[in-house]
């Protein structure tokens, strides 16, 4: 038997990488890393932390309440294209669908936005939480 | 005596358990006759053994899914007046765990906000007796 909490963060993702993707700009759950320890990721880019779900069961049904943060980040001194690439991912997800396997989205919406000054790059954190049950 | 998952209890229509449902109650109530006067020294006396207005209320909350009750509920044709209704208590017990009976629900709600789920509550009051197997 698949267990369920892999199962849900797993489609939970493999959804989020997809549909992130048509922004057209590397998304990353892992960001590649070289050698010598610095970043090995192309700028701009998306980065997907791992999840963090919550149960939302009922006494009939699975579910999760999942939040998920969202980092874009960018290279440069100004915030506005990093900034316009949180109102894309904004776009895509706040009351957007995806498509998981096995489980069924309710409700996605961003929670809170806001950006890093990381010297030289840009964080920009964009905070989603999702309602998923089991389909 | 084995101690019950508040999830396993059950409030089922027709068989099928009502889907979302994240709290389920069962209150049953009824009123003693008093029969205090003078002679009872200030203290209340109840007349023994016998029972007025005895009823059952059988309540659920949780996250609507399934528009059965809703169906009934929103539906003026409907008389709310549910015959098919069975509460089966938590505890996986043997013998003496579902009660049914006639019921009238006489109230239902929802409450849709923008950050959250669709949720529900719903609240059943028997008519006339009902049975525990």
């Amino acid at each position: 038997m698949a267990d369920i909490r892999e199962s849900v963060l797993t489609a939970w993702q493999a959804a989020l990488v997809d549909k992130l993707a048509g922004i057209g700009k590397p998304v990353y759950t892992v960001r590649p890393q070289a050698a010598d320890g610095g970043s090995d990721a192309d700028y701009p880019h998306i980065h997907l932390d791992p999840p963090v779900a919550t149960a939302w069961d009922t006494s009939t049904e699975d579910g999760r309440d999942i939040v998920q943060r969202v980092h874009v980040r960018w290279r440069g001194q100004s915030l506005v294209p990093g900034q316009q690439l949180m109102a894309e991912v904004y776009d895509l997800l706040h009351h957007g669908d995806l498509e998981m396997t096995g489980w069924r989205l309710v409700l996605l919406q961003l929670e809170q936005e806001f950006v890093t000054d990381l010297g030289g790059s840009f964080d920009g954190v964009c905070e989603y939480r999702g309602l998923v049950e089991k389909s | 005596m084995a101690k019950g998952a508040g999830r396993l209890a059950l409030l089922k229509k027709a068989g099928t358990a009502i889907a979302g449902v994240k709290v389920s109650t069962m209150d049953c109530e009824g009123t003693p006759i008093d029969v205090s006067d003078q002679n009872s020294s200030g203290m209340v006396q109840l007349l023994a053994g016998v029972f007025t207005g005895r009823q059952m209320t059988l309540g659920v909350t949780g996250v609507e899914a399934d528009e059965v009750l809703r169906n009934i509920a929103a539906d003026p044709s409907q008389q709310l007046y549910l015959t098919d209704l069975t509460f089966v208590f938590g505890n996986a017990l043997a013998a003496k765990d579902t009660i049914t009976g006639d019921f009238f629900m006489t109230k239902y709600g929802e409450s849709a906000a923008d950050d959250g789920a669709v949720t529900f509550s719903a609240t059943f009051v028997s008519s006339g007796s009902w049975t525990l197997t």
